[in-house]
């Protein structure tokens, strides 16, 4: 630990800039705000095409772009202990004293807070995403966060829904985990200097076009609003592989001069979508928090939302119309905020979103959960493994193992530096 | 010639001044001390190998993969052992050397590793001393054959270091950015503590106004290294003024990023 409780802190996580996304605002928003704390901020990620090697960002920012090529979803390949030396050596040269890792999907991460763990670091985990417990994938993937919870120190979650979730899936303990929700960048997301109009009334959908985010009830929601409202028309920004089937959808009804289609829109131009609606449409089929309604809310649009996961968590009843995730019900949902329109003043709605949320109070809270991470003892490497032991009859013996061989395999690491430097 | 020496477990630094042959130089010498431990272990390490190999050819019974999987990794821990920067000669040796313009270097006198660097004239020097030349000698270790390449000092725009990182490790390694050529001269590419004083006259002479804050703050005898007066301790060779903490840090190690394995050094052609 630095001196004067300042921390040196290393952010592991597959999804960094230049990818955009809510993980990767996250990480960059927050490493930003604890560097003005007077925190040092390290990132760690893998390389983006050419992009490898280490790069500055904004304040000093630190980013090492690993020279590992992402396997499937912008994740690594999981070797185990292949990312020990890297690893070790980062936190050695930058004289860590925490890592943060963030995301259960990247591998990268749990790699990464295994290693930080049998090195003897302090480890703070972020979930940023609800999963499920029945399908095949969400057992294995459930069964690696268990790994990874098993032995960290603290965790965090963006909702109280997540943190459920969370706790159910892993087994952490509920007294480990924090919950400090997301925050958005105000004053990059701030509504049109003039109110629009309200002979036309414009809907702005900005989302991947993937069945995750609910694409496929786009489908069903756009032509009835579109019969139901006359002057209702559509903006959709974002592309994926649902893209195809609301470009079907809007030849199918004629609507191409209602539903205009913008492909993929860059980050920096999110702001100049949204401030050309009135009404921002989410229809995500899960979400642990949504930094985009957070974002549409702070332009001064009235959010129509499904009801999921942690987004009831997230805005005042006045700036949201929530729905189940039903084409009829979504239907009846903006027709209910079409009626709420002439109440909605964006400034206000502006100024309100700037005191609700904060990277800066983010980063304060992040700041208390280091600091308790920071007081925990330190265990030995039995004391460790027990707790592995408890996360089943054979992935307790499994992880063990895997702990014990990374554990010999960092001890030839030393000894292996120790005779180079002869 | 007048010589001063300071030395440690690891290197020894030895400054030269005087006229050579009828012009004043100013040399200094960092040169990496052979280790007999690791020589030591490696040996014991084959013996042990070739002795398990022999045992369990004379057995009875043993199959013959047993001997030659002790002969594979007997061989490979030995060259693993064995690998050093160079492999001829036993020693590295990195020389400032200040010349006058129009001058030859000494090339019969440094020895055939590393590169070398020299520093322009600077306020520190006396007045007979009217210009520099850099000159970076890339080595070949397997075949000990020497290249020298000549670089006007005026043809550096700047020196750079660069941070690399690797699937499995990071490390520093100098560059300089050379006028109207694309791309960057490699001068070390595994920095270690003789590396830092070049860029150390560097930032002397000017060239390299600034070193990064992240270099400055892990290796805090970059900033503040000097040439100690005789008798002073190895320890404090590069931080005399730094106070404990940077005595500490160098007192048995090196800062953990600066490795004393292979310096690959760029291939370049010979131009007087």
């Amino acid at each position: 630990m630095g001196s004067q409780g300042k921390h040196r802190i290393l952010m592991v996580s597959d999804f960094f800039y230049p990818n955009f996304g809510g993980v990767e605002s996250h990480i960059y928003y927050l490493s930003q705000c604890l560097l003005e704390l007077g925190h040092k901020v390290v990132v760690m990620t893998h390389a983006y095409g050419n992009r490898s090697g280490v790069r500055y960002m904004t304040n000093g920012l630190k980013v090492y772009y690993v020279p590992w090529k992402p396997f499937v979803m912008q994740s690594v390949l999981p070797t185990f202990s292949g990312t020990l030396p890297i690893m070790r050596t980062i936190l050695i040269r930058e004289k860590i004293s925490l890592v943060h890792g963030h995301q259960a999907f990247s591998t990268l991460c749990h790699e990464a807070l295994m290693h930080a763990r049998t090195m003897g670091y302090k480890v703070v985990f972020t979930d940023h995403s609800l999963y499920g417990f029945s399908d095949v994938g969400s057992i294995h993937m459930n069964k690696v966060l268990q790994f990874t919870l098993a032995d960290a120190t603290q965790a965090i979650c963006v909702s109280h829904t997540s943190k459920e979730n969370t706790v159910l899936r892993s087994g952490i303990p509920a007294e480990k985990v924090y919950v400090i929700p997301n925050a958005v960048d105000t004053a990059m997301f701030k509504p049109a200097p003039e109110r629009l109009p309200r002979d036309q009334i414009v809907i702005v959908v900005i989302s991947r076009l993937v069945y995750r985010k609910g694409a496929d009830l786009l489908v069903e929601v756009i032509p009835e609003v579109c019969r139901l409202h006359p002057n209702v028309r559509f903006i959709i920004g974002g592309d994926g592989p649902k893209r195809v089937r609301l470009e079907e959808m809007r030849e199918k009804h004629s609507l191409q001069d209602r539903v205009e289609m913008l492909g993929a829109v860059p980050h920096a131009q999110v702001r100049s979508v949204l401030i050309s609606g009135h009404i921002f449409l989410n229809s995500s089929l899960t979400e642990a928090f949504c930094i985009a309604i957070l974002e549409a809310a702070s332009c001064g649009l009235l959010t129509v939302s499904t009801r999921v996961g942690g987004v009831p968590e997230v805005l005042p009843d006045d700036m949201i119309v929530l729905a189940k995730p039903d084409p009829s019900d979504m239907v009846q949902a903006v027709g209910k905020a079409i009626t709420m329109l002439p109440d909605i003043d964006p400034q206000v709605m502006h100024m309100r979103m700037k005191k609700l949320y904060s990277w800066h109070d983010v980063a304060k809270r992040t700041q208390i959960v280091y600091e308790r991470a920071l007081k925990c003892t330190d265990q030995s490497l039995v004391e460790r493994l027990s707790r592995y032991l408890a996360c089943g009859a054979w992935a307790g013996k499994l992880f063990c193992l895997v702990m014990i061989i990374n554990y010999l395999f960092w001890c030839l690491l030393r000894l292996w530096q120790v005779l180079a430097n002869l | 010639m007048a010589e001063k020496s300071i030395a440690n477990s690891r290197y020894i630094y030895i400054h030269e001044t005087g006229k050579w042959p009828s012009q004043t130089v100013d040399l200094h010498h960092v040169v990496a001390r052979k280790s007999c431990l690791r020589n030591g272990v490696a040996c014991l390490s084959g013996l042990v190998l070739l002795l398990s190999t022999y045992y369990s050819l004379v057995g009875k019974g043993e199959s013959l993969y047993v001997p030659l999987l002790y002969v594979v990794i007997g061989t490979l821990f030995i060259m693993l052992s064995r690998w050093t920067l160079v492999e001829k000669g036993e020693k590295v040796e990195y020389a400032f050397d200040f010349v006058v313009r129009g001058c030859s270097l000494r090339e019969n006198w440094l020895n055939d590793v590393g590169s070398y660097l020299v520093q322009s004239c600077c306020t520190s020097l006396s007045s007979h001393l009217s210009s520099v030349i850099i000159i970076f000698s890339p080595a070949f270790p397997s075949s000990g054959r020497s290249v020298r390449r000549f670089v006007p000092i005026d043809k550096i725009l700047k020196p750079l270091l660069n941070e690399c990182v690797t699937p499995v490790t990071c490390y520093w390694s100098l560059a300089l950015i050379l006028r109207e050529e694309d791309e960057l001269m490699l001068v070390f590419k595994t920095l270690r503590v003789d590396c830092w004083l070049v860029l150390l006259k560097l930032v002397e002479v000017g060239m390299a106004t600034t070193v990064p804050k992240e270099v400055s703050s892990d290796i805090p005898l970059l900033v503040s290294a000097k040439v100690l007066p005789e008798g002073s301790r190895a320890r404090d060779w590069c931080c005399r003024d730094s106070g404990e903490k940077y005595h500490q840090t160098l007192g048995s190690e090196l800062p953990p990023f600066l490795y004393s394995s292979s310096v690959h050094l760029q291939k370049a052609k010979y131009r007087a």
